[in-house]
């Protein structure tokens, strides 16, 4: 961490603090944190939330909340402090050469004016004079291309769509080719592909990365997944409890580290790149000084027996369900489902995208089934149609043999399937405004099951099996972390006992470590209560831990399906190759991968 | 787009003052800002008066609010009178405070039943599909593009003027208001995923409405009613005025200003007192209504 003069950024000795509240002492959010980019370097920062990661990106950026107090320290680019720059200096600075990309995408887009039409306001309200005709064709050239650079298929759709017509990943790398336009010194990405899919995030990476050399462009690469910082960065910064803990190049830090919680930060991101021969490390509890705030690991009680499953059984549960597939009945079995959004009223319906199309599979009682596929490939709404949410144009869905959905006829069987889902983010998926115990009781309390007392039992008892310890009954959501609020969520699935559950990217959205504790209850819930899973993500290290079989989609198609051994060894689709040489790739290297972004 | 600094900037104090953190929310979660707080305490005082008024109007007035005395007629404010008295001798501290109870009894049920239509007409076009949602929004704002007042000095002209009357029109003018900000709550609600994974595990829609749903359109309702039941104070006031209101010799605001606009020069207590009182009314609900919302868009923000 010695000073440099040759770093484009450079930042000395922050500390940061928001003012009391409530009695509190004043915390700080950052304490003493010094790192330094050199130009066309690209650093990464990893820690768990709740460290200072964004924090830091803000203060860099200057879009710190009006609350937040910088006690000391400062903040260089090119030499010139920004901290001390009046206000209307830097937010010009933060137009031309910082730029800064977030992880939610939707919020950062205007859902009224199409992407093409915002992309250019990036170019003219960037660029002093008037724009001519001419420039206005050369802008759209520019876009589309710089939108086919990120990764598009078909930019000029892109251009003219509007942001909720198009998937969470598209919308991201819309972003990104926004603020690559620029081509600003200092690029800020605060985890930019945490929501996208394997393959996608390749690109983006590759992306990002070739610019970076091209341009000289230094980017500060925020993101909570080691493998991502050890493909892209150059250096690495480890942050934890708002300080820098190590500061090295990527090689030192992720193959030597230091620092004892950057070991166990590897640990445990070592267990998502788990291969088949490997087994579960049990989530251990010395992460606990992962976070200053109720941390998971130190307030759930499931770290107790390194019951670690091994693949070879798995391996062998899943022939012997191909082998008896002939004579067992399928839990759940789709048959020819086809989907898609009616185009609005005004609209042109050529436009309308199948959004699934001849979409046939089955899970088995007691399995673990695996979806993957790229963003915006159906998976979501695969899920969807299957409880019952959204109706299909055509197809069946049978329930142990028995036909509950008939969409073609027009004719519902009006019996919703017995499935439970689990959604991706567990900030939405419970209401804010009740209780957990109420949450979770509720289901039951709706199909009139048992008295107040019985409930209150089955309550606390599923409360145990997902490891929520009992004080948190009286809790609303919101006073609850990430990992505890998905125990809630994958709680609330199984109050009705269903016999399958959706698990829509269920840990995507969480911590690594935390990861590890929410994959470990999702198996512990299959081996005690056979329930079988259908579990959908775009990680196939994740699929590859703990599923039996799997099935690939891409663009609404199942493309190929079968054990998790033949997909993975023998692909035989370039969708599923793809994905797999995706997440394969090691460290990213212009030379090599230099086809794979366009 | 991307660099709109300061709605990037509100994103984020959101997010900071939300509890992402699970709990340990930064910065000043729930508290007002200065200009939040004013608004807060004026308002509070100025309907502390009122409701003052309102409490001791039930029990005890100086004078009875009808009584006659040709001694004291056009008296100026004295301790024996001390807002003064009108042409027929009567207390006007003794009929603002019985003011105070018909114009509130009024606007509050006024607002109650613009509520309850509303709630159902918005409830309804929010569940409903896009044929008939769009017929019933039509509705609403074919009532929404007439003229309030106009429309209900039309239906107190047809049936007989009197509180109830007043109370019913009020309320069906008010309704569609509320019909439109319950729709458009409850078609944002459905698409969150709480409300999906409620109806996956089997609520069905008036549960779903009224025990998952409503909880979350509260906050944006609150402000609305305040605001309501001052527009309604004022809508009364306007109505009475006209003379379409409150029939005399009962008294409300607004029955004052009419009966007694020609002493203005006379005796210009008799006017200026319940003016007064109208003003502290609607301005106190005006300020409180926007505290609220300062306050409830904060706590909104926890998701």
């Amino acid at each position: 961490m010695s000073c440099d003069k040759e770093y484009l950024l450079e930042v000395v000795g922050l500390t940061l603090s928001f003012p009391a509240a409530d009695q509190r002492p004043a915390k700080n959010v950052l304490n003493n944190v010094s790192f330094g980019i050199r130009r066309g370097e690209i650093l990464g920062i990893v820690g768990e939330s709740g460290c200072g990661k964004t924090i830091t990106a803000l203060s860099v950026a200057g879009l710190l909340p009006p609350a937040a107090q910088i006690e000391s320290g400062s903040v260089f680019l090119n030499g010139q402090n920004l901290l001390a720059l009046p206000d209307d200096k830097r937010r010009r600075l933060l137009g031309q050469d910082i730029c800064m990309i977030f992880q939610e995408p939707l919020s950062a887009l205007n859902p009224l004016m199409t992407i093409g039409k915002q992309l250019t306001e990036v170019l003219t309200s960037h660029s002093d004079h008037r724009i001519v005709r001419a420039e206005k064709a050369e802008n759209h050239k520019k876009i589309i291309e710089m939108l086919a650079n990120v990764g598009f298929d078909n930019p000029s759709r892109i251009y003219n769509a509007y942001p909720h017509q198009i998937s969470g990943g598209q919308r991201q790398r819309a972003l990104i080719a926004g603020c690559l336009l620029l081509k600003p010194s200092l690029l800020i990405a605060d985890e930019p592909t945490t929501a996208l899919d394997t393959v996608t995030q390749a690109q983006i990476l590759d992306q990002i990365r070739r610019i970076s050399n091209k341009l000289n462009l230094s980017v500060l690469f925020i993101s909570h997944n080691l493998l991502l910082v050890e493909k892209l960065c150059d250096r690495a910064a480890v942050m934890h409890g708002s300080k820098i803990i190590e500061c090295d190049t990527v090689e030192e830090v992720l193959h030597h580290p230091k620092n004892p919680y950057t070991a166990e930060l590897l640990r445990h991101s070592s267990f998502a790149a788990l291969s088949l021969s490997k087994k579960v490390p049990a989530a251990s509890d010395s992460a606990s000084g992962a976070s200053d705030d109720s941390d998971d690991s130190s307030a759930s009680p499931d770290t107790g027996a390194p019951s670690g499953f091994d693949a070879a059984s798995v391996i062998g549960a899943a022939s012997a369900i191909d082998a008896a597939s002939a004579e067992i009945t399928p839990l759940l079995s789709l048959s020819h489902l086809n989907a898609g959004y009616e185009g609005a009223f005004f609209q042109n319906s050529q436009d309308d995208k199948d959004i699934l199309s001849d979409v046939s599979i089955s899970v088995y009682p007691g399995e673990i089934m695996g979806l993957v596929g790229t963003s915006g490939g159906g998976k979501t709404t695969l899920a969807r149609v299957i409880t019952g949410l959204l109706p299909a144009s055509s197809g069946q869905i049978f329930e142990n043999g028995r036909l509950i959905f008939d969409f073609s006829q027009k004719k519902h069987a009006y019996s919703r399937p017995s499935v439970g889902l689990v959604f991706q983010d567990p900030y939405g998926s419970l209401n804010p405004y009740k209780t957990i115990s109420w949450l979770l009781e509720e289901p039951l309390r709706v199909h009139r099951i048992g008295t107040k007392a019985s409930r209150r039992e089955q309550v606390l008892s599923m409360m145990k099996d997902v490891g929520l310890p009992e004080e948190y009954l009286n809790y609303y959501p919101h006073q609850l972390s990430g990992g505890l609020r998905q125990r809630v969520a994958i709680a609330m699935s199984l109050m009705l006992s269903p016999s399958l559950i959706i698990a829509d990217e269920p840990v995507s959205a969480l911590d690594v470590s935390v990861q590890t504790q929410i994959l470990k209850l999702l198996w512990d819930l299959h081996e005690k209560k056979g329930t079988a899973f259908l579990f959908i993500s775009h990680d196939l290290r994740v699929i590859r831990t703990l599923c039996s079989r799997v099935a690939v989609m891409e663009n609404g198609r199942i493309v190929e399906s079968g054990t998790i051994e033949e997909i993975f060894t023998h692909p035989k689709h370039a969708a599923t190759k793809n994905l797999i040489n995706a997440e394969k790739s090691g460290r990213f290297d212009d030379h090599k991968h230099s086809g794979q972004g366009s | 787009m991307i660099r709109n600094a300061s709605s990037i900037r509100s994103r984020l104090r959101a997010r900071l003052s939300g509890s992402r953190q699970g709990g340990s929310s930064v910065g000043n979660p729930g508290g007002l800002s200065s200009s939040g707080r004013i608004a807060l305490f004026v308002g509070s005082l100025f309907i502390g008066i009122i409701l003052v008024f309102l409490f001791l109007s039930i029990v005890h007035t100086p004078y009875s609010p009808e009584e006659m005395n040709s001694a004291a007629k056009y008296a100026s404010p004295s301790w024996a009178h001390w807002f003064g008295c009108d042409n027929f001798g009567r207390d006007i501290l003794s009929r603002i405070m019985k003011g105070t109870q018909t114009t509130i009894l009024i606007s509050l049920s006024a607002i109650s039943i613009a509520l309850l239509l509303g709630g159902l007409l918005g409830s309804a076009a929010g569940f409903l599909p896009g044929l008939s949602d769009m017929m019933l929004m039509q509705v609403s704002d074919a009532v929404m593009a007439f003229p309030g007042i106009l429309l209900a000095l039309v239906f107190v002209a047809v049936y007989h003027p009197g509180p109830s009357t007043i109370i019913l029109a009020l309320g069906i003018v008010f309704a569609p208001g509320y019909a439109r900000v319950i729709r458009s709550g409850i078609r944002q609600m459905k698409e969150r995923e709480y409300i999906l994974q409620a109806q996956i595990l089997g609520v069905r829609t008036p549960r779903l409405l009224f025990v998952h749903m409503l909880p979350g359109l509260i906050p944006q309702l609150i402000p609305a009613v305040v605001i309501g039941i001052a527009n309604a104070a004022l809508a009364e006031a306007g109505m009475s005025y006209l003379g379409l209101g409150i029939q005399p010799p009962n008294a409300s605001w607004g029955k004052m200003l009419a009966d007694y606009q020609s002493d203005l020069f006379i005796a210009p207590w008799t006017v200026i007192w319940p003016s007064m009182f109208l003003i502290l009314f609607v301005l106190g609900l005006y300020f409180l209504s926007e505290a609220l919302r300062i306050r409830l868009d904060k706590g909104g923000t926890r998701r």
